[in-house]
């Protein structure tokens, strides 16, 4: 366990400085004169030639990211916004708390309401519970998050008053845009959950236990429902991504100053460092959470657990076999 | 000899039979699938929808009055009515116009990516499954470092590195799906490699390219239909989101998503402008969902609840 622990965790270094090199790479390629944006209309060629040096942005492309990766690595410094000349480190520590907080409540959400509907569905198949899961869950991955936050604004702030329409002001400023990122997810986690469940509820081992008499109760929660959890586990981490990929959206309907919103506006302004460094922590934190997410899968699923406690070659090739 | 060739065109004969009667079976088996489809209902409407759909991207000009982009501003902001089914936007454009010849940018940017997308992941995912080795391992880890971005992220950034726009978008798009779908179409490449008349057929000498293409691709043809209409819905909403962040199809072309985000800033005193391209958005990503699940169910019973 502990080996495969460490060797997960080694394999983080090497894919975050891929993302890191890609993301860097991507953003070479945009199209678009920063020292130009910054000078303005009315300046020289040469005023901008000379911007552009001090930026180091006449370096050719290897000097560039070699010295992106030897700041934000080795010095984890991000650098400064072109448009304030704000530091980008700082920024993100004040921005990055608030979508992260967003990212995690909607996954928080997606898990804990859409799986216990999945299995309601499944248990009940074709039955009224099974048929409006269903239904709800189609409405659910065809909605766009970022109408269906604004028909809630136009409803719960302007029409009602109940909730405010934008900004951190309160806590019930979260309450729509955690509800906004998690109903895709809430909607696919259900789809999974019911049909991991029913694959298992018609599998042999499941009519063997009625067979025996066992109580129906029991089959569904000890026996067909730790087999759903192994694919639905596994699925979280791409779950994760979906919330952090809708709150990076939902951050710029509801104006919430977070890393997406910070992102998007430094688009507009070409301005690199911004929109590097917002991707490349997003990134990380997205990592991170997969990594735990596959800590998690090794933990649940006796397979991985006895391949790696399993000394030598020959023992971990007869427990492949097995598996 | 001529023993030799009698039998010779005994057994050409006996090839064509086997060739009809296996080109009957595929018929036949298309026609089950076929009739599997439009037995689920909820599908033959999104079908149905779809078609429709396209009908209006294709007929835009001869069914709306005005021109997507034709500016009127003493009309600005009018409410639904009878000249106006949808109103009209901040400049006087008529909406309910803008949204049928959005339709056409619509459809084509999901089609288009998807398709792109789709290719792209089996030649990747046919190389990598077939070709063990570096390159294997190479393609491999690149969709790992891909994946390791959030899809949005992702398509956010290779838009703009792409200059926004029609074909920026297009791209972007279809790059989001090739790291998963490429490791699908590996998975089942894996598989069928192992099998039995692989083996068959390179006992007789059959070239590899020949293998991939004529008796492989054919076998993981219906995963793939899957995987390309399952994805379709999520490329109209992806596009849209692009679109409605202003990093997408760009005014004052009248992407569905763009037309939302022109109207996004009015949404408390003129909320038509938003409400309408929405629930266009929305009953095409659920026309394309019902559809997908019922290619899914008729192409792969197994998978159906």
């Amino acid at each position: 366990m502990q080996r495969y622990i460490i060797k997960r965790t080694l394999w983080l270094i090497p894919v975050i400085l891929g993302v890191a090199v890609l993301i860097f790479t991507i953003m070479f390629f945009v199209p678009g004169d920063p020292a130009s944006l910054i000078l303005g209309n009315t300046a020289t060629q040469e005023e901008i030639n000379t911007l552009r040096d001090s930026m180091g942005l006449n370096d050719p492309y290897i000097v560039q990211l070699g010295r992106f990766l030897k700041e934000t690595f080795l010095e984890f410094d991000l650098g400064e916004s072109y448009v304030n000349g704000i530091s980008v480190a700082e920024s993100l520590k004040e921005r990055f708390p608030r979508t992260a907080l967003i990212a995690l409540v909607s996954c928080l959400i997606q898990v804990v309401v859409g799986i216990p509907l999945g299995i309601t569905a499944a248990v009940h198949h074709n039955k009224w519970q099974d048929r409006t899961s269903v239904v709800l869950a189609m409405a659910g991955i065809s909605v766009p998050n970022f109408w269906l936050a604004q028909m809630m604004v136009l409803l719960f702030s302007f029409k009602l008053g109940w909730l405010p329409a934008f900004g951190t002001d309160s806590w019930q400023s979260y309450i729509m845009p955690c509800f906004c990122a998690a109903l895709m997810g809430i909607a696919n986690e259900l789809r999974f959950t019911r049909t991991y469940m029913l694959e298992q509820i018609r599998s042999d081992y499941v009519v063997t236990a009625r067979a025996k008499g066992l109580k129906e109760l029991l089959i569904r929660y000890r026996h067909a429902l730790p087999n759903t959890l192994i694919p639905l586990v596994t699925g979280i981490g791409g779950t994760f991504g979906a919330a952090l990929g809708g709150t990076v959206i939902i951050e710029n309907v509801f104006s919430i100053p977070g890393v997406g919103q910070y992102m998007v506006n430094a688009i507009g302004n070409r301005d690199y460092p911004v929109v590097r460094g917002s991707v490349v922590v997003l990134s990380i934190m997205f990592c991170i959470i997969m990594l735990l997410v596959d800590f998690a899968y090794a933990l649940i699923d006796p397979r991985i657990k006895a391949q790696y406690s399993a000394s030598g070659k020959s023992k971990r090739k007869a427990v492949k076999q097995v598996g | 000899m001529d023993n030799h060739s009698i039998m010779s065109s005994d057994i050409k004969a006996e090839i064509t039979q086997l060739k009809k009667d296996a080109r009957a079976a595929r018929i036949k088996d298309l026609k089950e699938k076929w009739h599997r489809f439009c037995k689920n209902r909820t599908a033959l409407a999104g079908l149905i929808a779809i078609l429709a759909l396209t009908l209006i991207a294709i007929l835009a000009p001869y069914l709306s009055k005005y021109s997507y982009d034709m500016v009127d501003p003493i009309n600005a902001y009018a409410s639904p009515s009878r000249e106006h089914p949808f109103g009209t936007d901040a400049v006087g454009r008529d909406l309910f116009s803008r949204i049928l010849y959005g339709a056409r940018y619509s459809l084509a940017i999901a089609l288009t990516s998807q398709a792109v997308g789709i290719i792209l992941a089996i030649i990747l995912g046919s190389i990598a499954g077939f070709f063990t080795g570096i390159i294997s391992d190479l393609i491999m880890r690149f969709c790992d470092i891909f994946q390791s971005i959030p899809a949005t992220l992702m398509a956010i950034l290779i838009s703009q590195a792409m200059g926004s726009g029609f074909f920026a978008t297009t791209i972007a798009l279809a790059v989001t799906t090739v790291p998963s779908v490429t490791r699908v179409a590996r998975s089942l490449i894996m598989q069928i490699r192992g099998q039995d008349y692989i083996e068959a057929g390179r006992a007789i000498t059959c070239s590899e390219t020949r293998l991939i293409v004529q008796h492989i691709i054919p076998n993981i043809i219906p995963q793939i239909i899957i995987s390309f209409t399952g994805g379709l819905s999520g490329k109209f909403i992806e596009s849209a989101s692009l679109s409605y962040l202003g990093l997408g199809i760009q005014e004052p072309l009248p992407e569905w998503g763009a037309i939302l985000s022109s109207g996004k800033a009015y949404l408390r005193y003129y909320p038509h402008l938003v409400v309408a391209p929405g629930i266009f958005i929305m009953l095409a990503a659920l026309a394309f969902n019902l559809v997908g699940d019922g290619i899914r169910d008729a192409l792969d019973p197994r998978l159906r609840d």
